[in-house]
């Protein structure tokens, strides 16, 4: 194709897009191959070949010769086997996925714009092109995909292709010109038009299609060829290629979407437009009448059914923000509210209530934009996992489930580097040394990773089991004791001693491999998941295998949260992670030897977290008893109380980003702005939590005075806190801070 | 683009891209020199860039004008265009005079 007068550049964003989309689904459909081979969906054939087919289409139009040469003979044996020229077998399915992986390996250096040394794939081209067309390449030298032939390919062939264009082939980008300047590449062309169904000047539109053209193409280009160069407007046209005086290979293409032409006979649409155009070139010059038919085009046409558009991210973002200020100004009004008239004001309640039911309508309607499938991350790991439990030597199956559970995108975005590592993980270091290990313990050499993902308390959990050697504690608690991470004489429970992956630094693993073992995994991918407002926390079974369970908000736009006072100030809690809220009695109130208060809770002792404390605010309540207790869920499934001095109310609030706005704060993971037009400050409890462990020791007396002091045995590291650590200062204004952020917010 | 008339003939000086975006533009300048009668002199010295729905129109006017006895002829075809209706298969059908 002539590219003189169209620059493809801007379109090669969107190919890579669908590149990414159309790969999801081949993975998807090559997993299901290679779980049940021998019962093939034919559909999962045909879809995996319109997946590369449609890779190499695009992949022509911009010139990724690499890219086209492998789809191409990637596409042939895909095309054999649908035709049933080739048995399916578990072979062919890994073959199959491993030409997989390199097409995902060649659309990526396409997009990075480099080249893939051709020996990191020869073999798998050898085997494709066996299979495909009876002729192994040897070599690795660079070829043109146009040339790979087969021999009944080779000598020149006349084509007869009758191209019939339906009115709005043109407003979908598509231009006929384009079209017989790529086939005039291709050979000698010929080209007969059809006028016929042009209307007057008076009547035209100006962006429908009225030509329509038989093409002869003498050329020895295979149908594929002729076939490619109309495979994006396939849709959008009634088209026939024939190969003349070669009945075997007439009708060898007949493409259209209209019911008309599918029920046309053999001969009859082709001679019927050939009769056509030869009257044409026989008419006058310029055509003395303008034909009596119906305009084709414009009131009358059926327009295609479209079920989905793509749209731009930073639209659906801008609508999201918009929507976001909807809810705070409709806040703000309703706010206003209670300075009216008693019967006005219940007027404006009523309107006000249906406006909110509203407008929580639009704000879901919106957020549902937002939601994907999983599935878009789950589709990378069947691959990961091959190649690792190759270059590992394990034997490692994996079983996914809840890929169609859906999540906003950013969460999406986010989620697959932690998955990878923790992906990476189970297969290093929870999955025995080797399929013999396994079997010494009784166990199945294929070796079973679960991933699974499932809505739970407006929430997504992310899980990811394996049935290997489960954490070896004893090695993690001496490896912890060995980087100083605990001291010797700490005594752990099983939970905590679990817990100490997560650590910065830590690795049980005796060499540095490139698949794990670092040491600087799990504790990146607990931050990671923090920094998302998620957690994880990992429960391990010695010898029956570990489980590790993310927990992440479903969406990272807007929050469900509850209002709080302290002092002066307000705080969001998030509601999903509140258990209950308490006002203590004096006696339930104690304080350990190291400082910290806890709240006798029904048996068991919950940690007080003293905001007014750690962000230093005066005027709050400092005594307990007189205050409230948020109790809330934090990392581990571990629980604290959150003291305040009052509960105003839940509120669905827009999270603004404390990072992109102003800058990090401990224990606050982002901003909201309140109906009153004031920013309130949303708090990160587990963030809270470590703060506090750090302070404890400065709680004041005073504050307990009044209480039992009670001390407790800690075996729970949860319930300790460095030595070191204890004359730390506070330096966390908290009044200041919010103070810059209203005029930053108002700015 | 710009109808201009003289003596009942109006030159329309055709844009550098004759691309689909102009096609709507392209459309007015015919309909309003059909409106008013008027031969045509198509000035496409300047073209770079052609498209099937401008070609489409032009072929349009020229049959138009043609069968109200009208007259309509393309002058200084640059070399752009001339391709352009070759490759539709159109250049039989019109005269293009350089």
């Amino acid at each position: 194709m002539s590219t003189n007068d169209f620059d493809l550049d801007q379109f090669k964003a969107t190919y890579f897009e669908e590149c990414a989309e159309l790969l999801i689904d081949a993975e998807t459909r090559l997993a299901d191959l290679q779980h049940n081979p021998e019962n093939v969906d034919a559909e999962d054939l045909n879809a995996i070949f319109r997946v590369v087919h449609s890779v190499k289409g695009g992949a022509g139009a911009f010139s990724f010769d690499q890219l086209v040469g492998f789809a191409h003979i990637y596409e042939a044996l895909l095309d054999k086997m649908r035709q049933g020229e080739i048995q399916i077998t578990e072979d062919i399915v890994t073959l199959l996925l491993s030409a997989n992986d390199i097409l995902t390996n060649l659309i990526q250096a396409a997009q990075n714009g480099i080249t893939v040394p051709e020996d990191d794939f020869i073999d798998i081209k050898n085997k494709l092109n066996l299979l495909a067309f009876d002729q192994p390449i040897s070599s690795s030298v660079e070829e043109d995909a146009t040339e790979i032939t087969t021999p009944e390919e080779k000598s020149a062939k006349k084509y007869i292709i009758s191209f019939t264009p339906k009115p709005e082939l043109l407003q979908h980008a598509n231009e006929p010109l384009l079209l017989a300047r790529e086939m005039k590449a291709l050979g000698e062309l010929t080209t007969i038009v059809n006028t016929d169904r042009l209307p007057s000047i008076q009547k035209i539109i100006s962006d429908e299609a009225y030509f329509s053209w038989v093409f002869e193409l003498v050329s020895d280009c295979s149908l594929t060829d002729v076939e490619e160069v109309f495979e994006f407007v396939t849709e959008d046209c009634d088209l026939e290629i024939k190969i003349d005086g070669d009945p075997k290979k007439e009708e060898i293409s007949s493409q259209s979407t209209s019911s008309e032409s599918t029920e046309n006979s053999d001969e009859k649409s082709l001679e019927t437009t050939k009769k056509q155009a030869v009257e044409a070139m026989q008419a006058p010059t310029i055509p003395t009448s303008v034909p009596a038919k119906p305009t084709p085009a414009g009131n009358n046409q059926t327009s295609q059914r479209v079920s989905s558009i793509r749209v731009e991210l930073d639209r659906v973002d801008r609508l999201v923000n918009m929507v976001g200020e909807l809810v705070i100004t409709q806040a703000m009004l309703r706010q206003q509210v209670d300075n009216l008239p008693s019967e006005l004001a219940a007027f404006m309640a009523k309107g006000f209530e249906d406006l909110g039911m509203h407008t929580r309508e639009i704000q879901e309607s919106v957020m549902a934009v937002r939601m994907q499938p999983v599935k878009s991350v789950f589709a990378r790991i069947p691959r990961l996992v091959r190649e690792l439990a190759s270059k590992l030597g394990k034997k490692v199956e994996l079983e996914t489930s809840g890929e169609h559970t859906e999540v906003d995108k950013t969460v999406i975005e986010q989620l697959s580097d932690p998955l990878t590592h923790m992906i990476r993980n189970s297969l290093d270091h929870g999955i025995e040394e080797t399929p013999e290990d396994r079997k010494t313990v009784g166990k199945p050499e294929l070796a079973t990773v679960t991933l699974s993902a499932e809505h739970r308390s407006g929430r997504i959990h992310i899980i990811v089991t394996d049935d290997g050697r489960g954490i070896n504690r004893e090695r993690v608690r001496s490896k912890a004791i060995e980087k100083g991470i605990i001291n010797a004489d700490e005594n752990l429970t099983d939970e905590a001693i679990d817990d100490l992956i997560f650590s910065p630094g830590f690795s049980t693993a005796e060499e540095v491999t490139d698949v794990s073992g670092r040491g600087v995994g799990m504790d990146v991918v607990r931050r990671n998941i923090s920094n998302l407002g998620g957690r994880i926390s990992v429960h391990s079974t010695p010898g029956k295998g570990t489980k590790f369970v993310m927990s992440l908000p479903l969406t990272l736009a807007v929050l469900d949260g509850m209002v709080v006072a302290v002092g002066r100030e307000k705080f969001i809690i998030s509601l999903t992670s509140i258990i209950e809220s308490l006002r203590p009695a004096k006696a339930e109130l104690h304080r350990l030897s190291n400082g910290a208060n806890v709240v006798s809770l029904r048996g068991e002792y919950i940690r007080l977290i003293k905001l007014h404390q750690l962000f230093n605010i005066p005027g709050a309540r400092k005594d307990p008893s007189k205050a409230l207790v948020v109790v809330v869920e934090i990392e581990g499934g571990k629980q604290v109380g959150i003291l305040v001095d009052e509960l105003l109310g839940q509120q669905q609030v827009v999270i603004k980003s404390l990072e992109e706005n102003y800058d990090p704060v401990d224990g606050i993971s982002a901003a909201t702005i309140l109906g009153n037009g004031m920013v309130a400050l949303i708090l990160d409890v587990d963030g809270l939590d470590a703060m506090a462990r750090q302070v404890n020791h400065r709680s004041d007396p005073s504050d307990l005075e009044d209480t039992d002091t009670v001390l407790l045995s800690e075996n729970s590291k949860s319930l300790t806190h460095p030595p070191d650590l204890a004359e730390k200062e506070i330096d966390n204004p908290l009044s200041n801070e919010t103070q810059d952020l209203e005029v930053m917010e108002q700015n | 683009m710009k109808l201009e008339v003289s003596d009942q003939t109006a030159t329309i000086e055709l844009a550098p891209s004759l691309d689909i975006f102009v096609a709507e533009e392209l459309l007015a300048l015919f309909v309003d020199a059909d409106n008013k009668s008027l031969d045509l002199n198509i000035n496409a010295g300047g073209v770079e860039k052609a498209s099937t729905a401008c070609l489409q129109i032009i072929h349009s006017a020229a049959v138009s004008c043609i069968e109200a006895d009208r007259t309509f002829q393309i002058t200084e075809a640059s070399d752009v265009l001339v391709t352009a209706f070759k490759d539709l298969g159109l250049y039989s059908k019109i005269t293009m005079r350089s």
